[in-house]
C-alpha cells in the first residue's frame, strides 16, 4: 500500500515476484494502477487520503473477530497496560484527543496520553485485556468507528473488496504464517502521513508480525542512500544514530516524564516559560535519553559521539564543554519551513547539494520564487539543474506568470560540478538498513569532485579563515577534528587531494581514545589515525574513553582492513556475510519476537532466532536482537533501570517498557493513536469526526502564496495525487539528459479515466490543463481505465495521477507537476502533502 | 458465394468510380471489408504495422518491366527464329537486339536500388536456391551474356559489325543453338521477378502463389507489343505481324486469367492493388493496368484476328496505340504491384490474418 | 555513392569466396520470455541499446499505453509492449447504480458478509490485466531472412541463434520483406545495410549472458540452452494453468512456426495476434516451388502457342 514498488524499487520487487511464483499472496490498494498493479493477485482502487479507514476497519475487524495473534499481543504489545484516567480519546472529543491547544495549533499537553503507573514508575496492567482502560479495550472503542461501511463511504472501496484484504492479510499471519506490508510515499506524503504508517504497525502487532521471518513493516526509501542520509542524517532535527539535535528551547510541551514516577531522570525546566532547556549535556541527557531500555545508553552513545566531533575538548567539563560547542536548533529548521523564510528574506544563503527544490518539492513555484530572494547561493550538482538554472531559463507558465526577467533576479549562482556515484567511492545504506560499500570506476570528468572532498576541504578553508578567532560562536568550526586526508593519493587518478573515505568510515565506527586496557597511571591519547577500531557499539563508554560518529553503524569497520560493508559472501540463509546492517549486522530487528515467551520458535516453519537451553544463550539464523544471555524466564527487580529494567520476555528493547506500542504514549505530535482526518484539500468533509484535517499539521494558511481549495469546492472538484515512472527519477534531472530514457517517456501526461475524459470533453493524447490555487500546468491526456471514478460521500468522485518528472532543464522538457503541489506539512517530520490534493482540468494548451 | 456478391456488386457499380472500383474489387476478391466487426474481433497492437515495409521503390519497379521485356523479347525471338518462316527473322532481328536494349538498365537499377551499391558483387558470393533474389542475380548475369552474345552475331550476321574476319566468325557462330539455353534463362528472368515477390512475407504477394505466372505472361504480352510495336515502324510482313499479335493475344488472356485467379487466390489481403482507399491502389489498376493495359486491347484484337483472317491488311496506327496500351499496362502492373506491397505491409489485422492458417 | 575503403578488396575477396571455415557447433542458445513475469521496466530496452551503442529513438508520445517506442526497429532490438485490458466494475459518472452496488445491496438484503476464506479465492492474476512484454528477434531455427539473404551476410552461428555480418549484407532489403514478424530492418538512417538481435553474439563468445537478459529484474527474460528453455517452458505454463491462468499459452516452443520452432520463444498471456505476433506464419521460402511451378507452366503454354503460331504455314 502507498507504493508504486515495481516502478519506483524494481530490483526489490523483483523478490516479491519470486515470492508470489512461491505462494505469496500479493495486493495492491492504490489510488492509481500501476505496474505494481498489474503484477498483484488483488488490485483494490481507493480514494487518495483513506488509508487510516481502510487500516483502521481492518484493525476493527481483528479485534472484533479475535483475528489477532493472543499470545504474542499479550506478551509482547502493550494492549494490557493501562492507559491514565484522564485520557480522552477522540471518541470522546470528536476527533481531538486530550491535551490539544487550538491556538498553538498542537497538543501542548500530552501527559494524559500515560500508562498508569505504581509509586515506582512501573505500567500497570490487565493480562485479561478486560479493564476498560487498558489499551486493548482502548483500541476497541477507538476503532468502533471503522466500519466496512466507512471504507465504501470513505476509500469508495466496496467492502467485499476490502474484506478480502483483510482476511487474506488475518489467514497469512499466525505461528505458521507471517505477512508483510510495503510502503513509501505514497503514505508518507500527507498530512497524517506517520499515524497511516501507525495503523499498519498495530495491524502487525495484533498480527505477530514484527521481528519474525516474512514479517514486518518495510518502508521502501527513496534516493539510493537516503536510508544512510537519516542514519547519519542531513536532518536538521538529529545529531547521529537518532539522538535528537540539541535544542534551545524545546516546545512548550511537558512530557510523560513530568508524571509522578517519571521513567526517565527528573530534569531542570524553566518554571516561569515552561520550557525544557537542553543547555547541558544533563539536561539533553535527561530529556532525550531514558531510564529504561536500550536508551540508557544515551550517555555513553552521546559522550562517544561528541569526541568523534571534538576530539579531546570533548572530555572538558565531562563534555559539556563540547556539548555546548553543538548549535542547539530553535525550531523547525526543516527544508520546506527554510523555504518559507527563505521567501520572507530571512535566508541569505543557500548550499544545494544534490537537491532541486525548483522542480522536485512541493509548490515549486513558490520554491523558485523564494530562491530569487537569496543573496547567493551554491548548486552542487552532476547538472545545471532547474534550481541552478531559473534565474535565466524559467518559462512563463500560466497567464499569471511571463518568463523570467533575469535583470530582476538578485540571487548570486555558483554552480558546482559533482562527482557522480561511479566516480567515487564510499557507502550506500539501502532499504534494509544494509550498508554496501561502493568502489570508485573512473575519475570524476573536469572539474568534478565528490561531495566528500567539497564538504572537506570547505571544513579546511573555513577553519583557516576563522583560525585564531576568540569568538565563542567561531570555536564550533575551529574545534572539530578535521583530519581526513589521504596519506597517499589514489593510484592512477589525476586527482591528488580526495579525501580518506576509509578514514570517515572508521570515525563512525568509532575508536578507543584510551587503550582499552589502559593500566592506571599510563594514559595514552590516540587520535583518529593511529586509535584501534572498537568492535561495535557494546563497548562504547560514557567518560570519554571512546569516540563513535554514529553508535548504530559502531561495528561495520570492527578492524583494520575488515571493512565490513564491503564484504560480499552470498552464502547462508540470511546473508550475514554480504554488507552489513545496522545495529550489529542484524537482519530483522526485535527478531526476539520471532520465538514465544519460553524462548521457542512459534512454528517450526518459521524459525528464525531462539534460546538455546544448552548453551543457555539465544542463537539462531539472524543476530538475536536481545541481551545474548538473558533467558526466558528472567524477571527484573524491582526499581531496576537501564537493560536489566527489562524481563526476558520483552523484545522491544528500545522501548522504556520493552514492549511494542499499540498506543503510543510518547514521541508522537498527533495523538497516541491512529485516527481518520481528510487531506487539508478533500472533496468531502470527515464522515468519521467533526474534525476535518489533522489538528496538529502545519497549514501556513495565512500565506498568500500556499492557498488552499476549500472543503467540497467546486472549483477543485477532482482529486489529484501524483507519483514516479520507471523511465524517470524524480525531478528529473538524473534520467531527462539521457536519450535513451527521454524516449521511452518523452512527455508529461497526465492520467485520467475515460468517464471524466467524457465529462469535460478531453480526447486521449490531447493536451489538458490542470489548475489549483497554486499554479496551472499542461499535460498530454492518457484517457485510461486504470483510473477509475469511485463512489463516495454517495456521490461520484473523479481522481487523476500525474507523474512529476518534468521541468524546464534537459533534453525532455515539460510542465512541472509540483507547481500544483501546495505545503502543508505533516506535524512528526514536516513532509509534503504530494499525495492528495484537489484540482481542476480543461481540454486546451496553456498560452 | 459469387453468386449471391455478383448482382450486389452490379448493383452497387453504379456512377461514381469508387463504388466501380468497390465492386470489382468484391467481385474479383470476393472479399467486402467489414470495419467494425474486424476492428471489435480481430486483435491488433495498436495497429501498428506486424511486418516491416520493403526498401525497394521506383528502381525495382522499372527493373521488373525491363527485365521482363529482355526476357520476353529473348523468347519470342527464339521462338521466332527457331520455328518461324523466312520472313519472321524481322521478328528475331528486331526481338535479339531490343532484348539486349532492354536489359541495359537492368543492372545499374537493380545495384542502384541496395542499400550498399559498392557491395553489389557480394551477391556473386552465394548460390542460394532458396533465394529468388540470388537466383535472380545469376539469372540475370547469364542471361546478359546469352543477350548479348546472340545481339552480338545478329549484328554481325546484319554486317552492323563490318566485314572483318572477327564478324564473319562471329556471324558463323550456331546462333540458334545458343538461343536454346539462352530462352530458358529469358524464361526465367521474365518470370522470377513474381516468384521473388511470392517467397516474401508480405501477404498482397505471398497469399496466391500465381504472381510469377502473371509476370511470365505480361513479359510475352509486353514483349510481343514492343516487336510488333518497332516491326510496325520499321515495316514488316503483315503476315508476321499477326502471328506476334495472335501470341499477344494469348499472352494478355493468359495474363487476365491469371491476374483473376491472384485476386481471388489473395482475398483480403489484395485490397490494396484493387481497393480505392487512399492508399489503395484500385484506380490505377482498373484503368491503366487492367482496363486499357490489357482488356482493351485484347478485344480489339480479339475483333482484328476475327476480321484480319480474312483481309490480310494491317491497320498500323491501331496497332501501335495498342501496342503502347499494353506496355505501359505492363509497367503500370508492376508498379502498383510493388507500391500496393507497402500499403499491404502495413495492414496489421490483414498480415495477421493472413498468418491465421 | 562512393565506393568504400577496400570495397574492391572485399568483393573480389568475396568473389573468390575468402569465407572464414564455419566455427564448430556448439549447444543451441537462446531466449525464452516469459511475460507473465514482465513488470514493463524497459531495463532490457535500454540496457541493449547500451551494450550495442544503439542511437536513441526520436522522442515521441504516441499515447499508446506506455509504449512509446512503438515497434522494434533497426536501431531498437528489444521493444516492451503494454496492453490494457482493464474492465469496469464501476460505472463511474452517470449517477446510476453500478453493478457492484447492485451486488452490494444484494449481500446486505441477505444480511451476510462472505466469511468464504477470500484469501484462497484470490487468482494468480487480479481481474485487470496490463500485459506486458518484451519483443525481440525469434531467432527462427528455419530462418526465413537468412534463407532470402542472396549474400550470405545472415548466418546461424555456432550457437544456432541467427546474425548477420553486417560487413557482407549489401543492404538488398530481401530479409525486410522476408521476416514474417517485422524484425530485421534496413538501416536507411545510418550504414544502410540490415540490423536486429544478434543475441549479444560478441558476448555469448565470451560465456557472458545477453545484455537485457542480464538487466530483466524478474528474469521474464530468461537465456540459456534452447532445449532447456523449452522444457522450462512447457513446466512454466502447467504452473500457471494449474493456478487458473487459462489464457497463459506459449509461442514458438514447438516445432509448429517455420517447421521447426523458435529458438527465441515466449509465454504470452493472450492469443498472438494482441501482441502483432502471427499466429502461423508462413515460410516464405515454401513459395520459391509453387509460384515456380505455375511460371514454368505459364511460359510452356506461352511457348507452346508461339510455337503454333509461329511454324504454322
Ligand atoms: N524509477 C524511479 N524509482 C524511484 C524514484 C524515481 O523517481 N523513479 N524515486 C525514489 C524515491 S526518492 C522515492 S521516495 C521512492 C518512492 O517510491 P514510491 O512511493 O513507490 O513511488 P511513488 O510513485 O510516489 O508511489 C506512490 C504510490 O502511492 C500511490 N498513492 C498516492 N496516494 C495514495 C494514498 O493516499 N494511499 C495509497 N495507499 N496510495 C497512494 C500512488 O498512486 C503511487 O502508486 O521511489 C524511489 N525510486
Ligand atoms: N509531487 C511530488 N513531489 C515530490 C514527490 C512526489 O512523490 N510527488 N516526491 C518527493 C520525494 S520522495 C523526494 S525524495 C524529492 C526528491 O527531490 P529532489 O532530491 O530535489 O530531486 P532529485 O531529482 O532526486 O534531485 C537530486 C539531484 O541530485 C543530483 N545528484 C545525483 N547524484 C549526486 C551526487 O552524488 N552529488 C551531488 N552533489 N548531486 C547529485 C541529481 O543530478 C539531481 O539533480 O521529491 C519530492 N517531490
Ligand atoms: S535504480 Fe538503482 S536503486 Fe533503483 S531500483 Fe534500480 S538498481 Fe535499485
Ligand atoms: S525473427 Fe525475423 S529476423 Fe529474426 S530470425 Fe526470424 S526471420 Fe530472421
Ligand atoms: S539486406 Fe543484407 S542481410 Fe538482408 S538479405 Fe540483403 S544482404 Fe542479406
Ligand atoms: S540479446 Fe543482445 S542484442 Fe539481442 S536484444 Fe538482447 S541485448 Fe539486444
Ligand atoms: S527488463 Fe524484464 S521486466 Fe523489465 S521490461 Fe524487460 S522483460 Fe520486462
Ligand atoms: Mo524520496
Amino acid at each position: 500500500m502507498g507504493s508504486n514498488m515495481a516502478e519506483a524499487h524494481p530490483i526489490a520487487f523483483a523478490s516479491v515476484v519470486k515470492a508470489k511464483e512461491q505462494g505469496a499472496k500479493v495486493m495492491h490498494v492504490d489510488p492509481h494502477y500501476s505496474r505494481t498493479s498489474a503484477l498483484a493477485n488483488l488490485y483494490v482502487p481507493t480514494r487518495a487520503g483513506g488509508d487510516i479507514v481502510f487500516l483502521g476497519a481492518i484493525i476493527r475487524h481483528i479485534l472484533e473477530n479475535n483475528g489477532y495473534f493472543h499470545d504474542y499481543v499479550v506478551n509482547y504489545t502493550n494492549a494490557a497496560t493501562l492507559v491514565r484516567e484522564d485520557f480522552k480519546d477522540t471518541e470522546e472529543l470528536d476527533g481531538l484527543f486530550s491535551g490539544y491547544e487550538a491556538d498553538a495549533e498542537t497538543y501542548t499537553d500530552q501527559s494524559t496520553w500515560d500508562y498508569e503507573r505504581d509509586k515506582d514508575g512501573r505500567p500497570l496492567s490487565d493480562p485479561t485485556l478486560q479493564n476498560p482502560r487498558c489499551v486493548f479495550q482502548i483500541m476497541r472503542r477507538h476503532f468502533a468507528r471503522y466500519t466496512p461501511e466507512m471504507v465504501e463511504e470513505v476509500c469508495g472501496v466496496p467492502r467485499e473488496q476490502w474484506l478480502q484484504v483483510a482476511q487474506t492479510l488475518i489467514e497469512n499471519s499466525g505461528r505458521e504464517r507471517t505477512s508483510a506490508i510495503c510502503y513509501a510515499v505514497g503514505w508518507t506524503q500527507q498530512s497524517k502521513g506517520v499515524q497511516i504508517i501507525r495503523s499498519a504497525a498495530i495491524i502487525q502487532l495484533l498480527l505477530g508480525n514484527i521481528g519474525r521471518t516474512g514479517g514486518g513493516i518495510m518502508a521502501l526509501r527513496g534516493h539510493a542512500s537516503i536510508q544512510g542520509s537519516t542514519d547519519i542524517p542531513t536532518l536538521y532535527d538529529l545529531l547521529s544514530g537518532y539522538l535528537p539535535q540539541p535544542s534551545a528551547l524545546l516546545t512548550a510541551v511537558p512530557h510523560a516524564e513530568q508524571s509522578p514516577g517519571a521513567t526517565t531522570w527528573s530534569q531542570t525546566r524553566d518554571a516561569k516559560t515552561n520550557i525544557l532547556s537542553q543547555q547541558t549535556l544533563q539536561d539533553y541527557i535527561n530529556s532525550s535519553g531514558q531510564k529504561l531500555g536500550w536508551w540508557s545508553n544515551t550517555p555513553a552513545y552521546m559522550r562517544s559521539f561528541l569526541h568523534a566531533w571534538y576530539g579531546d575538548a570533548a572530555n572538558e567539563e565531562d563534555g559539556n564543554c563540547s556539548y555546548r560547542l553543538i548549535p542547539k536548533i530553535t525550531g523547525d529548521h526543516s527544508h520546506l519551513v527554510t523555504s518559507y523564510q527563505m521567501l520572507d528574506g530571512k535566508v541569505k544563503g543557500y548550499l544545494l547539494i544534490g537537491q532541486n527544490p525548483a522542480a522536485g518539492s512541493s509548490n515549486s513555484r513558490m520554491q523558485r520564487k523564494a530562491l530569487e530572494q537569496l543573496d547567493w547561493m551554491v548548486v552542487r550538482d552532476l547538472y545545471e539543474v532547474e534550481s541552478a538554472a531559473f534565474w535565466y531559463k524559467q518559462p512563463g507558465y500560466g497567464p499569471d506568470s511571463s518568463p523570467v526577467d533575469s535583470s530582476k533576479i538578485k540571487t548570486e549562482i555558483f554552480l558546482m560540478p559533482a562527482a557522480a556515484t561511479t566516480e567515487k567511492e564510499g557507502t550506500f545504506t539501502n532499504t534494509q538498513r544494509m550498508l554496501q560499500w561502493r568502489d570508485k570506476a573512473v575519475d570524476p570528468p573536469g572539474d568534478a569532485r565528490s561531495d566528500l572532498w567539497f564538504v572537506y576541504h570547505l571544513g579546511k578553508r573555513l577553519q583557516e579563515l576563522y583560525a585564531g578567532s576568540k569568538q565563542w560562536r567561531d570555536q564550533g568550526l575551529l574545534s572539530l577534528t578535521w583530519d581526513y586526508a589521504s596519506e597517499k593519493p589514489e593510484e592512477g587518478s589525476r586527482i591528488v587531494d580526495e579525501p580518506d573515505a576509509l578514514l570517515v568510515l572508521k570515525e563512525i565506527n568509532g575508536y578507543y581514545v584510551h587503550p582499552p586496557d589502559a593500566k592506571e597511571g599510563e594514559k595514552k591519547t590516540y587520535t583518529l589515525r593511529d586509535a584501534p577500531h572498537v568492535p561495535g557499539y557494546a563497548v562504547l563508554k560514557d567518560d570519554g574513553s571512546t569516540a563513535c560518529g554514529s553508535w548504530i553503524y559502531s561495528g561495520v569497520y570492527p578492524a583494520p582492513g575488515k571493512n565490513l560493508a564491503a564484504s560480499r559472501n552470498p552464502e547462508g540463509r540470511t546473508f550475514l556475510g554480504w554488507g552489513y546492517s545496522w545495529p550489529a549486522n542484524r537482519r530483522i530487528l526485535y527478531n526476539r519476537a520471532s520465538a514465544d515467551p519460553e524462548g521457542k520458535p512459534w512454528s517450526e516453519r518459521k524459525k528464525y532466532v531462539w534460546w538455546d537451553e544448552t548453551e543457555k544463550k539465544w542463537t539462531g539464523y539472524d543476530v538475536p536482537d536481545f541481551m545474548l544471555n538473558r533467558p526466558p524466564s528472567f524477571r527484573p527487580k524491582p526499581g531496576a533501570v537501564g537493560m536489566d529494567a527489562h524481563s526476558g520476555t520483552d523484545p522491544f528493547i528500545m522501548k522504556p517498557d520493552g514492549k511494542g506500542w499499540l498506543f503510543a504514549p510518547k514521541g508522537l505530535k498527533d495523538g497516541p493513536l491512529p485516527t481518520h482526518y481528510e487531506p487539508a484539500e478533500s472533496p468531502m468533509h470527515n464522515a468519521l469526526y467533526r474534525q476535518q484535517s489533522n489538528p496538529a499539521a502545519k497549514y501556513f494558511r495565512k500565506r498568500p502564496d500556499n492557498v488552499l481549495a476549500a472543503v467540497g469546492d467546486e472549483q477543485y472538484p477532482i482529486v489529484i495525487t501524483t507519483y514516479r515512472l520507471t523511465e524517470h527519477h524524480v525531478s528529473g534531472q538524473m534520467t531527462r539528459w539521457l536519450p535513451w530514457l527521454n524516449s521511452l517517456q518523452p512527455s508529461l501526461f497526465a492520467e485520467i479515466s475515460p468517464e471524466l475524459a467524457g465529462e469535460r470533453h478531453i480526447r486521449h493524447g490531447e493536451w489538458l490543463i490542470i489548475n489549483t490555487p497554486r499554479g496551472e500546468i499542461e499535460a498530454r491526456a492518457m484517457v485510461t481505465r486504470r483510473m477509475r471514478p469511485l463512489r463516495v460521500g454517495g456521490r461520484v468522485v473523479h481522481q487523476i495521477g500525474l507523474p512529476f518528472h518534468w521541468g524546464f532543464q534537459g533534453k525532455s522538457k515539460g510542465s512541472i507537476t509540483n507547481d500544483l503541489a501546495h505545503m502543508v506539512l505533516e506535524p512528526n517530520v514536516s513532509i509534503e502533502e504530494a499525495k492528495a490534493f484537489t484540482c481542476n482540468i480543461r481540454p486546451g494548451r496553456l498560452p | 458465394m459469387e453468386q449471391n456478391r455478383l448482382p450486389l456488386a452490379i448493383r452497387e457499380s453504379v456512377s461514381s468510380p469508387e463504388n466501380v472500383i468497390e465492386g470489382l474489387a468484391a467481385l474479383t476478391t470476393g472479399y467486402r471489408p467489414e470495419p467494425e466487426r474486424e476492428l471489435a474481433e480481430e486483435p491488433s497492437y495498436y495497429d501498428y504495422p506486424a511486418i516491416k515495409q520493403p526498401t525497394w521503390r521506383w528502381e525495382i519497379t522499372w527493373y521488373f518491366f525491363f527485365g521482363g521485356l529482355a526476357g520476353g523479347c529473348y523468347v519470342i525471338a527464339s521462338i521466332a527464329s527457331l520455328f518461324g518462316s523466312k520472313e519472321d527473322r524481322a521478328v528475331a532481328r528486331a526481338g535479339y537486339y531490343l532484348s539486349l536494349l532492354a536489359l541495359l538498365p537492368c543492372p545499374p537499377l537493380l545495384i542502384k536500388d541496395l542499400g550498399r551499391p559498392e557491395r553489389f558483387l557480394h551477391m556473386l558470393r552465394m548460390f542460394k536456391v532458396q533465394s529468388p533474389m540470388s537466383m535472380g542475380t545469376w539469372g540475370l548475369v547469364s542471361f546478359s551474356l546469352f543477350s548479348g552474345l546472340t545481339a552480338v552475331i545478329q549484328g554481325a550476321r546484319d554486317g552492323i559489325l563490318g566485314r572483318w574476319w572477327g564478324a564473319r566468325l562471329l556471324a558463323g557462330l550456331p546462333q540458334r543453338l545458343i538461343a536454346l539455353p539462352g530462352a530458358v534463362l529469358g524464361v526465367f528472368l521474365g518470370g522470377y521477378t513474381g516468384v521473388l515477390l511470392t517467397a516474401t512475407s508480405v501477404p498482397l504477394w505471398s497469399r496466391s502463389k500465381v504472381l510469377g505466372g502473371v509476370f511470365i505472361s505480361s513479359a510475352v504480352s509486353t514483349s510481343s507489343a514492343l516487336i510488333s510495336l518497332a516491326l510496325r515502324i520499321a515495316g514488316a510482313p503483315a503476315h508476321t505481324l499477326h502471328k506476334l499479335e495472335r501470341l499477344e493475344w494469348t499472352a494478355i488472356l493468359l495474363e487476365m486469367t491469371g491476374l483473376l485467379t491472384f485476386l481471388r487466390g489473395t482475398g483480403r489481403a489484395a485490397r490494396p492493388l484493387v481497393g480505392s482507399a487512399p492508399a489503395e491502389h484500385g484506380r490505377a489498376f482498373w484503368s491503366v493496368v487492367f482496363g486499357s493495359g490489357l482488356f482493351l486491347p485484347w478485344l480489339v484484337q480479339s475483333f482484328s484476328l476475327l476480321s484480319g483472317r480474312r483481309k490480310n491488311k494491317k491497320n498500323n496506327a491501331r496497332g501501335i496505340v495498342m501496342s503502347l496500351l499494353v506496355l505501359a499496362g505492363g509497367y503500370f502492373l508492376r508498379r502498383t504491384m510493388v507500391e500496393a506491397g507497402h500499403t499491404s505491409s502495413k495492414d496489421a489485422r490483414t498480415t495477421l490474418w493472413n498468418a491465421r492458417r | 555513392m562512393a565506393i568504400e575503403q577496400g570495397s574492391l578488396q572485399s568483393m573480389i575477396g568475396a568473389l573468390v569466396g575468402n569465407k572464414t571455415p564455419p566455427l564448430p557447433q556448439q549447444t543451441a542458445m537462446g531466449f525464452f520470455t516469459d511475460t507473465s513475469l514482465c513488470i514493463g521496466c524497459k531495463a532490457c530496452e535500454v540496457a541493449c541499446k547500451q551494450w550495442n551503442q544503439l542511437p536513441a529513438d526520436e522522442m515521441h508520445w504516441t499515447g499508446s499505453s506506455y509504449d512509446n517506442t512503438g515497434a522494434l526497429s533497426p536501431t531498437t532490438w528489444r521493444h516492451v509492449q503494454f496492453i490494457e485490458h482493464i474492465g469496469r466494475r464501476e460505472n463511474g459518472s452517470n449517477g446510476q447504480p453500478s453493478p457492484i452496488d447492485a451486488r452490494i445491496a444484494h449481500a446486505r438484503g441477505e444480511g451476510l458478509i462472505p466469511f468464504t476464506p477470500p484469501g484462497t479465492a484470490l487468482p494468480f492474476f487480479n481481474t485487470d490485466r496490463w500485459l506486458m512484454h518484451s519483443d525481440v528477434c525469434k531467432h527462427c531455427v528455419h530462418a526465413p531472412c537468412q534463407e532470402a539473404c542472396p549474400t550470405g551476410a545472415i548466418i546461424h552461428t555456432e550457437f544456432n541463434t541467427v546474425y548477420v555480418q553486417q560487413d557482407i549484407c549489401n543492404g538488398c532489403g530481401y530479409c525486410v520483406v522476408a521476416c514474417p514478424f517485422g524484425v530485421i530492418a534496413r538501416d536507411d538512417g545510418g550504414d544502410f545495410t540490415a540490423h536486429k538481435c544478434t543475441l549479444c553474439y560478441d558476448r555469448m563468445k565470451d560465456g557472458i549472458e545477453p545484455a537485457c537478459a542480464k538487466a530483466c529484474p524478474t528474469d521474464s527474460i530468461q537465456f540459456g540452452e534452447v532445449a532447456k528453455l523449452k522444457e522450462h517452458a512447457r513446466e512454466r505454463l502447467g504452473f500457471l494453468q494449474a493456478r487458473g491462468v487459462k489464457e497463459a499459452r506459449l509461442y514458438g516452443v514447438d516445432d509448429a512456426i517455420l517447421e521447426g520452432g523458435l529458438n527465441s520463444s515466449f509465454l504470452l498471456l493472450d492469443e498472438p495476434e494482441v501482441y502483432n505476433l502471427p499466429a502461423n506464419p508462413a515460410r516464405p521460402s515454401n513459395n520459391v516451388a509453387p509460384a515456380s511451378l505455375w511460371t514454368i507452366l505459364a511460359a510452356m503454354i506461352l511457348g507452346l502457342f508461339g510455337i503454333i503460331f509461329f511454324r504454322e504455314d
